[in-house]
């Protein structure tokens, strides 16, 4: 049996978070209009800004289209059919009134949202279809002035904050899925730091769909005043449904003076089967600016998920000497197609960046790794450094790389590196020649290529991410 | 419809009287695509770093060869003899004799419609899209050479200049060339695009290269022009199995000079090598489009483009390699490196794979930088000044791409070119040598 | 140990091998000797299962049992292994964690239960100082960034951890100075046991000055041209394969 045939054949490992939840769920009639909108918005006890916010959206997006210049083969989005809001009946009003089907799903996911039980240093906002279900560790959190709240908690109880930030980094014009989440979007997280602290623990929202036919448009926003300190986690899945799911998020990170944020995804939507049928639309707008001087973005993605994915995590260098970083491994099995990357934008003094992705290709997978870099002509001696390597496993799909470049400044350095390969049969033979069987042969050296980026995940995340790549890559290999 | 493409007199274009009918046909269908999209605009991928806008307001008028004798005079003056079999165009026209040697014939286009059209039928005007300033040409070309070579053909380069020579009465020009080697042929062929009036000139020109088996061609491209000139080139290469393409790109001048590269490797285990050299100062705007496809398999193909840009200019490469689905054993390998000498130039790069096969390695890599700071501080350590120091230093960072060019006068006069371009790049001549 | 009757190989629709016959006894040390593209390193890759080879005749036993029909990797659970000429580099892999995962393997695969992370870290040092292989690069990626000798060290490190019944180096002295050449041969040679056999592959004399072989046999055009005891290593050193190419040949 040729490599490639063993590699193929372990290529049929099951999604193993395509659970159904059962229970009893309030949902919007499908279709998308200002009565929609304004039922959301009334759902959530919204005030009238936020609903103006809203509409202003609804209306640019009616007239904006959908981006055509991704490598993306996308079935038509039928917008008026899905549902625009989903939750379950029973609201609770604390962490105890959750409903325990609830807390099952996200216990089998390996989330236990009882503070006793969950996971040490780590405190959980769970969002489970459009709503938010449960924030952990809050008290804890509150003695500390961090705010980590669900997004209309934070509309309720910190409204000053959210009007004043909402849309300053993603703003509603931005593109056409941005808008539409401004439109519709229902919860999320939100997160503020004040000055000078350094936030206790990792903070985490676990993302969960579970309604058929619903999309999923949540907003984080995350502050981080001067000299704070914060690490942000964020995990999703999703049932096995054969028809496509949307999810269009945003998320907007604001780094003040020597501020630091740390944004780690591990993106484990379901994939479709591997005859391509079925899956997540990941269409998501993910913005950072380094406002002030000092401060530093930085994005870590692990991207097994959703059939497809449309994201650029992206970093305004606008403070003097901020930091921008991003650090990715994308893996597309079966039919799953992935157009991702980053934006790098210098606009600051001795601003500096990082990239570095790692694509990893396998059946009928199309991946494009597609980066911007602008360094303007104000930002002296920026740094920008990216190295892009793309992992062919078979000859049915393909990796495409197209970086954009632009430098405007004489006293900046970038470089760019990229390459494309397949594993070396020199690589395999010797470790088979070892003892090991060709899976793990196959796991070890995909494990290696990646280790570059593994290493900027938090611990607890790490070994899941790990884990994941070993499962998306079942049957994949050749 | 802007004034550019109205003045050059594409509506209501008729085919020439000579034209064969496949020719009329092709002009006809060149003209159609023109005129429908328009010129391309900051939305149209290949062009979003090249802004046309003012080029669109511009009325030209195709100019002819009058002053021909006395531009072949100027050009011999500007060139010196480098040893090379020459031929000369003007404004897009042969000017005097054709050349001839063993194994090897260059002919005006003109004549050959007259004579034997259907011998350029296979290659001319299939090997290049038809799409913007390719379809401009494709339709309004007057004449041009067919070079064909023989596997018989050794000796000199043969050198093929064109002037465009902008007149009180016309600016525009559309030199047509058409390469053939025949099985493993071998030549050396070199195209010099210069300027001469300081007028506004736009030459739209348009190669194209078939290389049978195992034929090999080293072809260098000049872009000279001058403060007004416009040069908008488009160069197909089509290569059958086993044969070998180095293409070299110098671009010393030109207010605009802009070359697309179109190589397709459609045998198995064929070489394309592709180089360029440009320098852009004042407010140059100098711009390499290549496209490699590796459509069959074991074939190898290298990209090394190096550039200086200083001023207000604005330097540009975008580089695409595609490695077509079922292809094997494919080695491609693409590097453009940038030296940035000035806080309002800017230098846009778009180093771009397409890999549809799993049997290859790849790579690219970009740098855009200044001047090492450490390399500097060493020169000066040894006692030769700042500004030799830095002049050195630019001039070496380009110099790798001259010293492949295998005609010696041909690289010593561009070289003296690029040096004569440098701040104190006279004082540091020794260096070259 | 290792019993080859009339192998033939032929590698892209080329005969190489051409009925090779070979005893190995356990305990016993042969070299194979001959020159460039005699089928020496073919020989080693045949044997080790590598992909790209076709056997067109003959077998190969080992320990009673038939060894070309298993995978690369069950012949290594088995006990064969191969010292590359080339080592590979896997960037990312940490040498610790390869070589816990190939020791577990082939452990499971002699019924013994897997090491810890402790015991392992324990042996792994004791095997390290056999060919002073510092800590430094146990703990770094897999041969990447490695000197040509401290690659070679690494094989034999491998070697030492993993405890074959049949090593085979292929030539393992190329590229080594003459101290490599020292402290590779000195823990080959710690490693010679009376259940262990070794084939050593070599082009030059030099390496068997160090690793004394039991037997020697010069391998020309595909075929044993001759076998001898050690002092035909030398002979070939001093005269060349020269009368042997002739002979083979004929």
């Amino acid at each position: 049996m040729s490599s490639t045939d063993q590699i193929q054949d372990r290529l049929s490992q099951e999604y193993d978070a395509g659970f159904v939840t059962d229970i009893e769920q309030d949902f919007a009639p499908p279709g998308l209009s200002e009565d929609i909108i304004r039922f959301i918005s009334a759902k959530k006890k919204e005030p009238e800004w936020l609903l103006e916010y809203r509409l202003k959206a609804y209306r640019l997006w009616t007239e904006m289209t959908e981006p055509v210049w991704p490598k993306l083969k996308i079935a038509p989005v039928d917008y008026q059919g899905i549902s625009y809001y989903a939750a379950p009946k029973e609201g609770p009003k604390s962490l105890d009134e959750v409903d325990p089907e609830i807390l099952e799903t996200f216990e089998k996911l390996g989330i236990p949202l009882h503070e006793r039980a969950a996971l040490a240093g780590v405190a959980v906002d769970a969002v489970f279809d459009s709503v938010s279900v449960a924030t952990t560790f809050k008290g804890k959190l509150a003695e500390m002035g961090v705010i980590f709240c669900s997004f209309s908690e934070a509309v309720e109880n910190h409204p000053d904050l959210i009007k004043k930030y909402l849309g300053s980094v993603v703003p509603s014009t931005d593109n056409f899925y941005a808008a539409l989440n401004a439109a519709v979007f229902t919860d999320g997280s939100f997160v503020y730091i004040p000055k000078g602290v350094r936030c206790p623990m990792e903070l985490s929202t676990y993302f969960r769909i579970n309604a058929a036919n619903t999309g999923q448009f949540e907003r984080t926003l995350i502050i981080a005043d001067e000299g704070s300190h914060v690490s942000y986690l964020e995990g999703c899945t999703a049932p096995m449904r054969d028809e496509n799911q949307l999810h269009a998020a945003v998320v907007e990170l604001v780094a003040h003076k020597d501020a630091e944020i740390k944004y780690s995804t591990v993106q484990n939507w379901y994939p479709g089967n591997k005859d391509g049928v079925g899956g997540i639309y990941n269409f998501v707008t993910k913005r950072g600016i380094c406002e002030g001087a000092n401060s530093k973005i930085s994005w870590t993605q692990v991207e097994t998920g959703s059939s497809i994915t449309w994201k650029y995590p992206s970093c305004i260098l606008k403070g003097d000497g901020s930091v921008g970083e991003f650090f990715s491994v994308a893996i597309s099995n079966n039919y799953q197609q992935a157009d991702t990357g980053t934006k790098m934008i210098h606009l600051g003094c001795n601003t500096k960046s990082t990239i570095v992705s790692k694509g990893i290709t396998a059946g009928h997978g199309q991946q494009t790794y597609r980066g911007s870099v602008r360094i303007g002509k104000n930002a002296e001696n920026a740094r920008n450094y990216t190295q892009c390597d793309s992992l062919l496993l078979g000859d049915t799909c393909g990796a495409h790389t197209i970086p954009y470049v632009e430098v405007k400044n004489k006293s900046s350095t970038l470089e760019h590196e990229a390459t494309t390969s397949k594993i070396g049969d020199d690589q395999l033979f010797y470790c088979r020649q070892r003892g090991l069987s060709e899976e793990d042969a196959v796991n070890l050296i995909v494990n290696g290529f990646c280790k570059e980026v593994l290493k900027e995940l938090p611990m607890e995340f790490a070994v899941e991410a790990q884990k994941l790549l070993e499962v998306s890559l079942e049957g994949a290999v050749g | 419809m802007s004034a550019f493409l109205d003045s050059q007199g594409l509506t209501g274009h008729k085919p020439h009287e000579s034209d064969p009918e496949w020719l009329a046909n092709l002009r006809q269908q060149a003209c159609g695509a023109v005129l429908a999209s328009g010129l391309p605009t900051s939305k149209t991928e290949a062009w979003r770093f090249t802004s046309l806008r003012k080029l669109e307001g511009q009325s030209v008028s195709p100019a002819s060869a009058m002053s021909g004798t006395e531009a072949v005079a100027w050009a011999k003056e500007q060139l010196g003899d480098d040893e090379t079999l020459r031929v000369y165009l003007v404004n897009g026209q042969p000017i005097g004799e054709s050349a001839s040697a063993e194994g090897l014939d260059v002919t005006a286009l003109d004549t050959i419609f007259l004579n034997d059209p259907d011998s350029l039928k296979a290659h001319l005007g299939k090997l290049a899209h038809s799409e913007f300033f390719a379809g401009i040409n494709a339709a309004l070309f007057v004449d041009g050479y067919a070079l064909r070579i023989k596997s018989t053909h050794a000796g000199k380069p043969v050198h093929i200049v064109h002037i465009a020579d902008a007149t009180t009465n016309g600016h525009a020009c559309y030199p047509r060339i058409l390469i053939e080697l025949e099985a493993n042929a071998q030549a050396n062929v070199i195209e010099t695009y210069l300027s001469r009036a300081g007028q506004e000139d736009v030459c739209t020109a348009v190669t194209e290269v078939h290389l049978a088996n195992g034929a090999k061609l080293d072809h260098l491209r000049v872009m000279e022009g001058d403060e007004g000139s416009t040069h908008l080139g488009t160069l197909a290469v089509l290569q059958e199995r086993n044969s070998k393409y180095t293409s070299r790109s110098v671009a010393v001048g030109g207010k605009l000079s802009r070359l697309e590269i179109d190589a397709r490797m459609s045998g198995p285990g064929a070489e394309c090598h592709l180089d360029g050299m440009y320098h852009a100062v004042g407010s140059e705007h100098v711009a390499h489009h290549t496209l490699i496809t590796h459509a069959d398999s074991h074939c190898t193909s290298t990209e090394e483009y190096r550039g200086i840009v200083d001023d207000r200019a604005h330097a540009v490469f975008d580089g695409i390699i595609n490695v077509d689905q079922g292809t094997k054993g494919t080695s491609a390998h693409q590097q453009n490196h940038n030296l940035l000498l000035s806080d309002t130039a800017t230098i846009n790069t778009k180093p771009h794979l397409e890999i549809d096969s799993d049997d290859l390695t790849a790579s690219h890599g970009a740098t855009i930088g200044s001047v090492d700071p450490d390399h500097l501080f060493f020169l000066r350590a040894r006692g030769i000044d700042e500004n030799h120091a830095r002049s050195i230093l630019t001039f070496s960072f380009v110099r790798s791409i001259l010293d492949r060019i295998e005609c010696e006068p041909v690289r010593d006069r561009l070289t003296a070119k690029l040096l004569s371009r440098l701040p104190y790049g006279d004082d540091i001549a020794e260096l070259a040598k | 140990m290792l019993s080859i009757r009339n192998l033939h190989a032929t590698a892209d629709g080329k005969s190489i091998l051409k009925g090779i016959n070979l005893e190995v006894p356990a305990g016993e040390v042969h070299a194979i000797m001959g020159p460039n593209g005699s089928g020496k390193s073919t020989l080693s890759h045949v044997l080790a299962g590598r992909d790209g080879y076709e056997i067109t005749e003959g077998k190969v036993t080992f320990d009673g049992e038939s060894l070309l029909e298993k995978k690369p990797e069950d012949r290594a659970r088995a006990g064969v292994f191969l010292a590359f000429q080339y080592p590979v580099e896997l960037p990312g892999v940490s040498n610790v964690y390869f070589l816990k995962a190939a020791l577990n393997a082939v452990r499971k695969a002699r019924g013994e239960d897997p090491l810890d992370a402790m015991d392992f870290m324990k042996l792994a040092r004791e095997k390290a100082k056999l060919v002073e292989l510092d800590d430094g690069l146990v703990k770094r990626a897999v041969n990447a960034g490695f000197s040509g000798g401290e690659k070679k060290r690494n094989e034999i490190f491998q070697m030492a951890m993993l405890e074959p019944k049949l090593a085979i180096l292929d030539e393992t002295d190329s590229g080594l100075d003459i101290d490599a050449l020292a402290t590779v041969s000195k823990g080959v040679n710690a490693l010679r046991d009376k259940a262990r056999s070794m084939l050593i592959i070599t082009h030059y004399q030099r390496l068997l000055d160090y690793i004394v072989p039991d037997v020697v046999h010069v391998l020309v055009n595909g075929q044993i041209a001759r076998t001898g005891d050690k002092e035909l290593a030398k002979e070939l050193e001093a005269k060349g394969y020269a009368e042997f190419t002739g002979r083979a040949v004929s």
